[in-house]
Parts: structure tokens; C-alpha cells; sequence
């Protein structure tokens, strides 16, 4: 058996009349495996890459003979808005792996251990919010943001607070709108993983705390921290990569003018979609997409590259 | 002039019709069946609605519409790969200006000359000629102007006549002086919807449009730039407007369907919008007592400013162009002329011009029309989105009257640059 998987079948015993096996050495039996799967990245991922690099590299008006061609890059540095749009996603995920990582495990911590009564209803209510879409959720914040209208406003004039603000209308707040409407996307996404986690936790170890006297924080951070600490760093970054192309929410507060007012809402995603999908630009769009990759690249790899210089040390 | 003779040979062309390169794949005939596929940006309009439904009761004519949609930011793009990839639908709206969707089609060769179907239905004798003129190209023309697109104040002439007014202002000091007296009363002088698609474009469209109209044409199909001055005049007079508190606080947070609500709630006493919200004034106030007009700018009186047309075209690759042209040909010369008239639309055809609404009678008739010039809504890739949500950062602040005329200006030398703009545009007149 060893080096090979062994694959059993019994045949038409009115032909054959016999037990038959099938042996496929082990390395052959697992490609066929994650063959469906390979497939289906190369057609709906790979080839798309390669496809928009080559654009990118093909001349600003995609029609150059000579490749590869820097032009489309040279338009895409100088689109408005680009660097804003870095800052803005740079700022958008820096937040969302703070806040709703953080949140989530509180929230978890306090459910899962905590005394707290209707721990199943509770946390139903955490995760409701991640049963719509982020593009539902977008939508719903865009009429709750409604200046005159909207909820929010009418709750901050019902407790006397300042009830005219401008919330998507103003560059200063239009991103912070849109970026709360993200954390309150995805926090019962980070809730519902690390709940999970939580209650796989060995409940020997938390008496064992309990009995040496330690309190419910102390047992937060000397117990239920270091046990979920892997599944943290996985959720802060699913936070990163999905905070920095957050687009549906954008899209669904500002569209048609996506990362409007002034930029305040602009990413690349936004720029990408404003340039390719609605001017037909694709040149310009695809140099985006692979500045985008760029980046993504960079931050991943140095990220990487901190964390293996630190478990080392 | 080929039409008896291709009306005859039309099997046989549409036989020999090479699947690309070539120009004339028509099979030319009068049809009264068929299904067409109308990709437009405007289905949310209730002409289009109104015009279909009139279609479905027809006894003569027996087409299957299938509308689907994009908004408007979206169009050329979605125009330019439906068209392209081929058999997806049979007639698209096209807008002004004409080279940002006309000319790239040609260009890929998928667009089908319309000439034949012009002589076969006589179209040239219902159309506004300037408006065909913009659709002309190598002696051809390659689409269907339908109807004009107006932008304009909605207001209600009893509440005019209410602050002192029997007519709409002539002149700046009226015009400010009308806002001043709504904003008295403790009312929202004028209303925009910026968020989404900025509507302060429009006020700003009308502004330019009194204050030099020459200067438009001379931006769009001339040498003139963005920052020579009366475009940035145009923005200036919007920041004043704003500084002073007679237009909307809430400008920027709004779409402009709230901005219309405000209006026909009766909270704000004029709203930026165009011909497009007759249809909605109508059922809503009923009567006579709404109507729209073209405000004064500080340099000049009124001038009307025609935002875009929509003009219909036929793809090479269209499965039914003879349903399609048939379908024209209602909305050009037929019933649907009429339905879209009684709407409030401003046409470009004069096939029932008689059943114009009084409101409507009053407004430029056309592109021929020289009280009213002919001002682009919608641009390429890097001027559109400069000059449109440019317009709202003068009322955030981000960008002063100044900085916004350059930022246009780059943007537009960015997509000459690209290719999204053809240099020499004013050979395509």
C-alpha cells in the first residue's frame, strides 16, 4: 500500500465474476485531486492576469506592436485621484484589521465565556449582518445616511446632537461612513470564526485558570489570546486584502460617481472600475489592476517577511 | 437612393454579407413582426415606458421589445462591447457628443449605415437636419437623432408670482434676488442632487451657456480651453450661489431623486434637473402650474443649453435590423413620436409636434434653433468624471472655481492623449 492509494471496485460479477483493484500511485491520485480545482483557477484567475498584464504593457492605446510598452503605466501614475486612492485603501484596511478582529474576539470572548444569557441568540444577532451582501449593506447605509431622512442623523437630533451632517456629501466624513458600513459587514464574520475557535478550546484550561484565581480579563489574555493568536493573524489578513478592495460598499454608497465626493472614497478598485468598465480605458485600467498587484505584493511580502524575522527571534 | 433596388435584392445580399468589413449588411424591407433588443441608459424614464406600452396595443405593428439597461456613465463602454461582440442586441442609444460614441464604432467597423433605411422610411423629412448633420460621417449617416435633452429649473409660476415674479428671472440681480425671497420664506431655494451623478453640473452647463455660449462650441470642437475663462465664471457663480445659502445644504448627500422630491413635496422652490422630469411634474401637479427654465448667468441672459440627444443605432452584427429600423420608424415618424411628445420630450423629430405640451411648445424646438446651443453631458474617460463630480468639490471645497477649469483642462489633454478624444474635432462637423 505505501507510496500508492489503492482504489476498490467490484465488477459486473455476471461478466466478470471477479474481484478487480485498481492501484494509482499516490502523487498521481492527488493531482487528479486538485485537478477540477487547478483547472478552474487557470481559467478564471491565471489566464485573466496574464491577460491584463500583457494589456498594461501594450501601449496606452493597447495596440502597440512593440512590447512591451510602458505608456499605459505612464497614464495610470498620472490618473486623479491615484494617490488618495492608495492612502484611502492603505487607511481603509490598516482600520479594518484593528477594529474588527478586535471587536469580534471581545464580542466572542464575552458570549462564548462570559455570563451572559441567550448565548444562541446572541450569537444569531452578532452574525445577521453578514447574511447580506456588503452590496445590500451599502445600499441600506446609503438611506440611513440620508441628511434629512436618514436614521442616523434622526437619532443624533433625538438625543440633541448635531442633526444635518453631511455624511456621504462631506470629503472629510465620506470614507469613515463608508468604512463603518465595512466594520459592520465583516466584524460578525471575524465573530463567527473566532467563536468557533473559542469554543474549541479545552474548557479544562479555563477551570484550571479559574481555580489558580484568575479573573475573567486575566484569563482573556492569558488564556483565550494565546489559543486563538493563529486564527487572529488569519482574520487580520482576510481584513487586509478585503479592506484594501472594499469596492461594493463604495460602489453601492456613491455610484454612479464611484469614490466620490472628491476622491474621499476613492481605492483602486474604484479608479480601476471609473477607467475600464465606465471610459472604456482599458489600458489604463489594466496598468491599475497590476499596480495594484504591486502593491499588494509588497505589503503581503513584507508582512511575510516581518513575521518570520520575529518567529525566529 | 438604393432602396427599390436593395428592397429586391435583399435576400441575396443578406446571403453574400461577409461577417466583417463590410458596410452594407442590411436587408433592406418594411416589416410589421419581429423582436428587438434596445439597449438604452434611460429605461427609468417613464417616455420609454409610456412608448412601449403604446407599442404593445398596436394592431399594425407586432414587435417584441426587449429593453435592457446601463446607467449613463456606463453607456459608452457597454455600447462599445455590445456592438462589438456581436449578435447581443439590435438597436443602442447613442448621445452627444457623437465622437465619443460614433466615431470609435466606426473605427471597429460595427456599426450598419442607416441611408437606406432613411430613404426606405423618409426620415429626412421628420428629422431636425443639424441633428442628423452630427451623425453624418464619410457621407453616411450612422444613426437615428429621436429626442433632445434640455437641462432646466423647474419651477411653479404661482410661487414666482408669490415672491414678486411674473415671469422667470432675465437678468442675474433677478435671479438671485428670487432665491433670496425663497430663502426668506424658509424655503430651499434651489435644490441639486449631487451625489451619484452631479446634477450641479447642469446649473453649471446653464450658467456657461449665458454667460458664452460661443466658448462651448470652441472647448468641445475648437481650440478653446477649459480655462479661458467663462467655464471657470460659470463655477465661480455656483460658489456664490452656495456661500450664500441659496441652494440645498444637503447638495452634496443628495441623488437627484431626493432633489425632485423636495421640489414636488413643495420644500424647495426650484430643482436643477431638465425635459426629462416633465412627465413627473405632469402627473404630479397636473395642470399648467410647472414649468422649467434656463437661468441668467452674471455675463449674460438666459440661454438654453441642450444637455445631449439621444440617437439610436443598429449594430452590423443586429439578428433582426429591419424590426429594429421598424421600430424606429414608430418612434420617429409613428405613434411613438406622439407618446414621446405628450411626455414632455423635446424631439428632434417633428412628426407630432402639434400634440407638444404647452410647457414644451415654449422651449427651443431643435439643434437648428439658435436661442439654444448645443452643450455635452458626457465626455471620455478622464474629462467626464473631472468635470462632473469636479462640480460637487465646489461646494465641499476641494477645488476652487480656478483649480476646477484646470483639472478639466488636464484631463481633457489626457484623453486626446490616450485616444479618447480625436484630435482635430472639428473636421467630424
Amino acid at each position: 500500500m505505501e507510496g500508492s492509494a489503492r482504489l476498490h471496485w467490484r465488477a459486473d460479477s455476471s461478466h466478470e465474476g471477479r474481484r478487480r483493484r485498481l492501484s494509482i500511485p499516490s502523487s498521481v491520485f492527488g493531482l487528479l485531486l486538485v485537478l477540477p480545482a487547478t483547472v478552474l483557477t487557470i481559467i478564471v484567475i491565471v489566464v485573466p492576469l496574464l491577460s491584463t498584464v500583457f494589456v498594461s504593457f501594450s501601449g496606452p492605446r493597447g495596440d502597440q506592436i512593440t512590447f512591451p510598452d510602458l505608456g499605459a503605466f505612464v497614464f495610470a501614475f498620472q490618473t486623479p485621484g491615484l494617490w488618495q486612492a492608495v492612502a484611502n485603501g492603505l487607511v481603509w484596511a490598516v482600520i479594518a484589521v484593528a477594529v474588527a478582529p478586535t471587536v469580534a474576539l471581545v464580542s466572542a470572548a464575552l458570549v462564548e465565556d462570559g455570563p451572559v444569557p441567550g448565548k444562541a441568540l446572541l450569537r444569531f444577532l452578532f452574525f445577521c449582518p453578514y447574511l447580506l451582501s456588503l452590496a445590500v449593506a451599502g445600499v441600506i447605509f446609503s438611506k440611513f445616511y440620508d441628511p434629512s431622512y436618514g436614521l442616523v442623523n434622526q437619532l443624533l437630533g433625538a438625543v440633541g446632537l448635531p442633526s444635518n451632517t453631511q455624511w456621504l456629501g462631506d470629503p472629510s466624513l465620506a470614507l469613515g461612513a463608508a468604512i463603518v458600513v465595512f466594520l459592520w459587514h465583516e466584524t460578525p464574520f471575524c465573530f463567527l470564526v473566532l467563536s468557533a475557535a473559542i469554543r474549541q478550546v479545552d474548557r479544562e484550561l479555563y477551570e484550571a485558570a479559574r481555580l489558580d484565581g484568575a479573573g475573567g480579563v486575566r484569563i482573556f489574555f492569558s488564556v483565550t489570546i494565546p489559543v486563538v493568536r493563529g486564527i487572529l493573524g488569519v482574520l487580520a489578513g482576510v481584513m487586509f486584502i478585503t479592506g484594501m478592495i472594499a469596492f461594493p460598499v463604495i460602489f453601492a454608497l456613491t455610484a454612479p460617481a464611484v469614490g466620490a465626493p472628491s476622491h474621499a472614497t476613492e481605492i483602486l478598485p474604484t479608479l480601476i472600475f471609473s477607467q475600464g468598465i465606465q471610459g472604456g480605458n482599458t489600458p489604463t485600467a489594466a496598468a491599475l489592476s497590476v499596480i495594484l498587484l504591486a502593491l499588494f505584493g509588497v505589503l503581503l511580502g513584507g508582512v511575510a517577511l516581518v513575521r518570520r524575522r520575529f518567529t525566529r527571534a | 437612393m438604393f432602396g427599390g433596388s436593395l428592397l429586391v435584392m435583399a435576400p441575396i445580399l443578406a446571403a453574400c454579407a461577409a461577417p466583417s468589413g463590410t458596410t452594407t449588411p442590411l436587408g433592406v424591407k418594411k416589416v410589421t413582426t419581429g423582436t428587438v433588443r434596445w439597449l438604452t441608459d434611460a429605461p427609468y424614464k417613464p417616455s420609454i415606458d409610456a412608448v412601449l406600452a403604446a407599442l404593445a396595443k398596436d394592431d399594425t405593428l407586432k414587435l417584441k421589445v426587449e429593453l435592457s439597461s446601463v446607467v449613463t456613465s456606463e453607456l459608452p463602454a457597454t455600447w462599445r462591447n455590445s456592438s462589438i461582440n456581436g449578435g447581443e442586441v439590435d438597436l443602442l442609444d447613442g448621445k452627444s457628443p457623437k465622437f465619443q460614441f460614433l466615431d470609435p464604432m466606426l473605427k471597429a467597423k460595427v456599426l450598419a449605415p442607416l441611408d437606406d433605411y432613411y430613404e426606405l422610411y423618409g426620415w429626412d423629412k421628420y428629422l431636425a437636419g443639424a441633428a442628423v448633420k452630427h451623425t453624418i460621417r464619410d457621407g453616411k449617416k450612422w444613426m437615428v437623432p429621436l429626442y433632445l435633452e434640455l437641462p432646466g429649473l423647474a419651477y411653479r409660476p404661482s410661487v414666482f408670482k408669490n415672491y414678486g415674479l411674473d415671469a422667470p428671472p432675465k437678468d442675474w440681480d433677478e435671479f438671485v434676488g428670487v432665491l433670496r425671497a425663497a430663502k426668506d420664506d424658509g424655503k430651499i431655494p434651489l435644490t441639486v442632487g449631487s451625489r451619484g451623478f452631479s446634477f450641479v453640473m447642469l446649473l453649471q452647463n446653464m450658467f456657461w451657456a449665458a454667460g458664452d455660449s460661443k466658448s462651448i462650441e470652441n472647448v468641445i470642437f475648437g481650440d478653446g480651453k477649459w480655462t479661458d475663462g467663462p467655464f471657470e465664471e460659470s463655477a465661480a457663480a455656483i460658489v456664490e450661489l452656495w456661500d450664500e445659502g441659496l441652494i440645498d445644504p444637503d447638495a452634496t448627500s443628495i441623488d437627484l431623486n431626493a432633489a425632485g422630491e423636495r421640489f414636488l413635496a413643495g420644500d424647495a422652490v426650484m430643482n436643477v434637473t431638465g425635459t426629462w422630469f416633465f412627465a413627473t411634474m405632469q402627473s404630479t401637479f397636473g395642470g399648467t402650474d410647472w414649468d422649467l427654465f434656463t437661468p441668467p448667468s452674471r455675463q449674460g441672459a438666459p440661454k438654453w443649453s441642450l444637455g445631449e440627444d439621444q440617437s439610436m443605432v443598429l449594430p452590423k452584427n443586429s439578428k433582426d435590423p429591419d424590426a429594429a429600423a421598424a421600430l424606429l420608424n414608430y418612434l420617429v415618424a409613428g405613434e411613438g413620436a406622439k407618446v414621446y411628445t405628450e411626455q414632455g420630450n423635446l424631439m428632434a423629430t417633428n412628426a407630432a409636434a402639434s400634440a407638444a405640451i404647452p410647457q414644451v411648445q415654449a422651449l427651443p424646438t431643435g439643434p437648428d434653433d439658435d436661442t439654444a446651443v448645443y452643450l455635452y453631458g458626457w465626455l471620455a474617460a478622464n474629462a467626464s468624471p473631472a468635470w462632473q463630480n469636479g462640480s460637487t468639490d465646489l461646494l465641499t471645497g476641494a477645488q476652487t472655481p480656478a483649480q476646477y477649469a484646470e483639472s478639466v483642462q488636464t484631463a481633457w489633454e489626457q484623453d486626446i492623449a490616450q485616444g479618447n478624444l480625436p484630435e482635430d474635432r472639428a473636421q467630424l462637423l
